[in-house]
């Protein structure tokens, strides 16, 4: 499929001044640049509710705002600082530029590039309208605490909202880093080893895998969450042992200490580009900064538990968590004295960017001095939940985000081509500095006062205010960044390719870069970027899908709506969702009229947006779709893996966790309540290993028939492939009838010990066998929909005959639900 | 209880005692917290001063780079700007410090808080049972007492906590006694303090819990210890 010459691209994409190129466009600088522009209205968001609670701490006591609603206040800020903007904002530079650093056309999928951003943008819709729904937004906060967090506390449909709201975003980072993930372990031009990728691409490296793991915990929370609110499971309003409040507790922190390195390592990153080039200096001690950032990594996995060091933890594990604290500390030290370091025998350019990179060197030692604090356990004792804890998470957090404002410095002549103003820039970062230290410093000062509240002594009232002057100072100076980038587009000079004499691959492009980046292919092999068959014949590309089947020449193309379109639904059916509500009658004061007309038409809302979202999956599936085949890659560790499995394989390992945290959770909860105990008192008798026993011979079975599938292809046999589909498809169906008519008599049953019969809601033993295998059988149905497609394009299209890969995938992904199974059955029909 | 001569051995109980500060509390925390602000500050000043000295003394006057910049896309080579001597001299002196400075918590603060004074130590014991609730702080006595958002403890007298919820996770904090405690629904957090002067102090809530968290506080009321027993909570004395 060749594409000789980038203008021939352009021709494929409508002009980027016309609104569809933005909602169709799958390439990564425009969804870079969609990143950018979104993450920066969810920090002018975010930043609005911060001056509003600047503003009514300015006083002690409820002066602007009444208790619930300083409470929505706060957890909004935060959620949408952590999820809207900060990590958005980092992906927007990863967007654009890993592709760049790696020698790459474009990420591996595009089109899963774009669902990402969609998902991301319409998960922030909808966590917007959440303060327009009835009774309000999210209240618990950005750790949304249990059981604060379920609907007997928080019953509002707004707060559901919020938390699906969030769901989405989850959603998208899961996209996203199986999408970076493949790009960056299957995509880099040849002679760039793993150990070879720039500092920004190798932070993004890691942080994405940590983004596969850690968000995977967070989503399996936020289900378990959801589902009490929407089909009235009790996970976390179960107080047997406090086990609620702690599956909480656990799953929240598995994947909150990695978000806090999840929003660093991108800022980490930027910092070691914007020290190289200021400096002149390769970084000093690069591979010990590598490592210490892989340390890390691996590290932020294992030190959760320093959250709960109130929460009556016995003494050795606060111990153990201690010292994993303390080392996972220690790397950091490493890696900001690299940076200074790499000033030594420098010759340092004072350009806004650096001025950013030196001063979140400055908020980097500031942050990471007063949470050595925290580590230490005594400390902490009189610490946690107060503002010492705010101050220094925001020098560290916020610190990050200078740093990234320093990208936008650095990096925005080569995404625009224009140079702003550098005078202003250099006044911006000032207002900036001052704003930042003037704000969170003080707050150190007030460490006895809780957070999250508005009532203080007024012994503390002065760095209340002189915080709130420093928050107004800093809101300032993000508009005013917002001003500089417009006055530049409008009015700067042209940037040149290199304007900072940089040195990696991005800035031997021109600026801004052609559509597909680099006029050949890149290779790094004989020690620095080349350019072969820089002819532009375009004789190397073949046609590569992505999940989307090929087609022919003329059909081609760059742009898709169907990322938009199922993002869209899927807001359409989350917002219905947050409605169907098991609490709806407490929000419109108990009368059942109004509960009457509102609740289904919740449901239709997001019975509307499931059709919609299953109508424009089938588009994608269908829809013509090329992305550029790599070619000359370096795949370690992954080599002879094609990058559709690798993409597979990568999401099948975050849904290992989402099913681990799944079956850890009703595990825990067991045992919180006692073995035993559990199964004599919340289990009917009538829940027997039968049925769970006829299910796994089926399931069993149709993985056989799946490889039947697979030699069939091998024998050229079409009858046998649709045959072989078919047997699994009514294996499937065998499964899910079996599985819905245990279902329908479990709930129906009336005994002594359970007369109202053995619903979700019954108690937590029921929740966790209806939640967890349910998720299950949402697989299994979501397989067979893919089965659907399969077994539709082998009959009319005469598919896989020739390439069997998208039977192969399947054939993974349906062995691993199987193996799922596995787990599942003795777990809740043995055990 | 009797006062002993004190040795202040770190890591005993006694020691600590010793060492209590001049607000009359056992004022581990402050001893700690002062350390660390010192020795933070001291590090902190060090490394951004030589930070900002580094940048401006290497500054470009001209506005040019070096001469010797890199080669456009260029693999560096693994060990990138060398230095690594330097790096690992610096990196393992903060790492003693701060291991040292945290081991020094672990022992001198950490097991002693732990483990709580003995009876033999301190005589006089009450235990008080915390219960957190949408919004607002219940203490239930050993002989059956109970107060709504006032706590009433004697003076040098060991008061042991059990800390819940009836609702919703709360946090009872006592700021002047340094020590906070998670109240979780259907668990008990243990916590204790020892009051050394009498005087009216406040308890807090440090756990979002709904929409009065911000008033949600209690009085604490240390009085003396024969005041206490005449008022009638009866200590097992
Ligand atoms: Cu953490
Ligand atoms: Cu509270």
């Amino acid at each position: 499929m060749a594409h000789a010459e980038s203008d021939e691209h352009e021709d494929h994409m409508p002009s980027k001044s016309s609104i569809k190129r933005w909602l169709t466009t799958t390439n990564h600088k425009d969804v870079g640049i969609l990143y950018l522009i979104t993450s920066i209205f969810y920090l002018v968001f975010g930043g609005v509710l911060a001056l509003l609670i600047r503003l009514e701490l300015l006083e002690s006591g409820s002066t602007i705002l009444s208790g619930a609603a300083y409470n929505q206040v706060v957890s909004a800020h935060g959620l949408i600082m952590l999820f809207f903007f900060i990590s958005p904002f980092a992906f927007a530079f990863a967007n654009y530029f890993v592709p760049l650093q790696i020698g790459a056309k474009d990420l591996a999928f595009p089109r899963l590039n774009a669902l990402s951003f969609w998902l991301y943008f319409f998960g922030g819709a909808l966590f917007g309208s959440s303060f327009f729904l009835g009774g309000g937004s999210f209240s618990g906060g950005w750790t949304m605490y249990a059981p604060l967090n379920s609907p007997a506390y928080m019953p509002a449909v707004g707060s559901t909202a919020a938390v699906l709201g969030v769901m989405l975003f989850v959603i998208s980072t899961t996209v996203s880093s199986v999408n970076f993930l493949t790009t960056l372990h299957s995509m880099r031009a040849e002679g760039m080893r793993i150990r070879d990728l720039p500092i920004f691409s190798w932070s993004i490296l890691l942080t994405v895998w940590m983004m596969l793991f850690a968000f995977a915990a967070l989503l399996a929370a936020l289900i378990l969450m959801a589902s009490d609110h929407i089909i009235g499971t009790t996970y976390f309003t179960t107080t047997v042992a406090g086990s609620g409040s702690f599956l909480w507790l656990h799953l929240f922190w598995f994947f909150g200490h990695p978000e806090v390195y999840i929003v660093l390592f991108p800022a980490l990153g930027v910092l070691g580009e914007i020290f190289k080039t200021f400096t002149g200096n390769r970084l000093a001690g690069r591979k010990w900064i590598m490592i210490a950032l892989g340390l890390v990594a691996v590290q932020s996995f294992i030190v959760w538990m320093h959250h709960m060091f109130l929460t009556g933890l016995n003494f050795q594990t606060k111990t153990l968590f201690m010292a994993t604290t303390i080392a996972i500390s220690l790397p950091f030290d490493l890696m900001i004295f690299g940076f200074i370091y790499t000033m030594i025998k420098g010759k340092i350019r004072l350009t806004t960017p650096m001025l950013y990179g030196i001063a979140t060197l400055v908020l980097f030692i500031i942050g990471g001095i007063t949470g050595v604090f925290l580590g230490a356990i005594p400390l902490d004792y009189n610490l946690r939940g107060g503002y010492w804890v705010v101050a220094h998470f925001h020098y560290v957090m916020f610190g990050g985000a200078a740093a990234l404002v320093g990208a936008i410095f650095y990096w925005f002549p080569k995404m625009s081509g224009k140079m702003y103003n550098r005078t202003f820039g250099k006044i911006q970062f000032a207002t900036f500095f001052v704003g930042f230290n003037l704000l969170y410093f003080p707050l150190f000062f007030a460490y006895e006062m809780p957070r999250r509240v508005f009532v203080y002594e007024t012994s503390i009232k002065m760095y209340h205010n002189i915080a709130t002057v420093g928050g107004f100072i800093l809101g300032l100076s993000v508009l005013m960044i917002v001003g500089i980038m417009v006055h530049a587009l409008k009015y700067g000079d042209d940037a040149g390719d290199n304007p900072w004499q940089a040195w990696t691959a991005e800035w031997s492009v021109s600026s801004p870069p052609p559509l597909e980046n680099f006029s050949g292919t890149p290779s790094f092999k004989s020690g620095k970027l080349s350019m072969l068959n820089p002819a532009t014949d375009g004789s190397g590309t073949e046609a590569e899908t992505d999940g989307g089947h090929a087609v022919e020449e003329e059909h081609t193309d760059h742009a898709s709506l169907t990322p938009f379109l199922i993002s869209l639904s899927m807001f359409v059916m989350f917002l219905g969702l947050s409605g169907v509500h098991q609490n709806v009658q407490a929000l419109h004061d108990g009368d059942p009229a109004t509960t009457a007309t509102i609740a289904p038409l919740y449901a239709a809302v997001a019975g509307i947006g499931g059709v919609g979202m299953l109508l424009s999956l089938v588009w994608f599936g269908f829809e013509g779709f090329s992305a550029p085949a790599p070619l000359n890659v370096n795949k370690w560790p992954f080599e002879g893996v094609e990058q559709n499995k690798l993409g597979v394989w990568i999401f099948l390992l975050s849904d290992i966790v989402v099913f681990g945290a799944f079956i850890g959770a009703s595990i825990f909860m067991r045992f919180a309540y006692g073995w035993q105990e559990w199964y004599q008192d919340l289990i009917p008798e009538a829940h027997v290993t039968m049925p769970g026993l006829i299910n796994t011979y089926l399931l069993l079975t149709s993985s056989f028939a799946v490889v039947m599938a697979l030699v069939a292809i091998e024998k050229n046999s079409k009858k046998g492939l649709v045959g072989s589909l078919v047997a699994t498809f009514a294996l499937a169906t065998g499964f899910l009838v079996n599985k819905g008519l245990e279902w329908q008599h479990l709930f129906h049953i009336s005994t002594d010990a359970f007369p109202e019969g053995w619903g979700l809601g019954t108690n937590i033993a029921s929740s966790t066998f209806y939640l967890t295998t349910g998720m299950h059988g949402l697989h299994v149905i979501l397989g067979m929909l893919i089965l659907v497609f399969l077994i539709y394009r082998a009959w009319f299209d005469d598919a896989y005959m020739e390439d069997d890969r998208p039977v192969e995938y399947f054939g993974l992904y349906w062995h691993f639900v199987d193996i799922v199974w596995l787990f599942l059955f003795p777990l809740f029909y043995i055990l | 209880m009797t006062t002993q001569v004190p040795v202040p051995v770190a890591g005993s109980w006694d020691g600590l005692i010793a060492q209590a500060g001049v607000d009359g509390t056992s004022d581990i925390f402050g001893q700690l917290f002062l350390a660390f602000i010192v020795a933070g500050t001291l590090v902190g000043v060090v490394v951004i001063a030589y930070t900002l000295q580094k940048a401006y003394k290497n500054r470009s006057e001209d506005g040019e780079t070096k001469s010797d910049t890199p080669d456009m896309g260029e693999i560096p080579p693994l060990e990138g700007g060398g230095k690594g001597k330097k790096l690992f001299l610096s990196f393992g002196a903060s790492a003693v410090i701060v291991i040292t400075l945290v081991g020094w918590t672990y022992f001198a603060g950490f097991i002693p808080m732990e483990q709580g004074p003995s009876e033999q130590q301190v005589e006089d014991q009450l235990d008080v049972t915390v219960t957190g609730f949408q919004f607002g702080w219940r203490f239930n006595y050993p002989d059956g007492e109970e107060s709504l958002g006032r706590l009433t403890v004697p003076n040098d007298t060991v008061v042991r906590f059990d800390v819940t919820s009836d609702d919703v996770m709360h946090n009872f904090g006592l700021p002047y006694f340094d020590r906070r405690s998670d109240a979780i629904p259907g668990q008990i957090t243990e916590m204790w303090i020892y009051p050394q002067e009498t005087g009216t102090y406040t308890a807090k809530c440090y756990e979002l819990c709904g929409s009065g968290h911000s008033q949600m506080a209690a009085q604490v009321e240390v009085v003396p210890k024969n005041e206490f027993d005449n008022w009638g909570n009866g200590t097992e004395q």
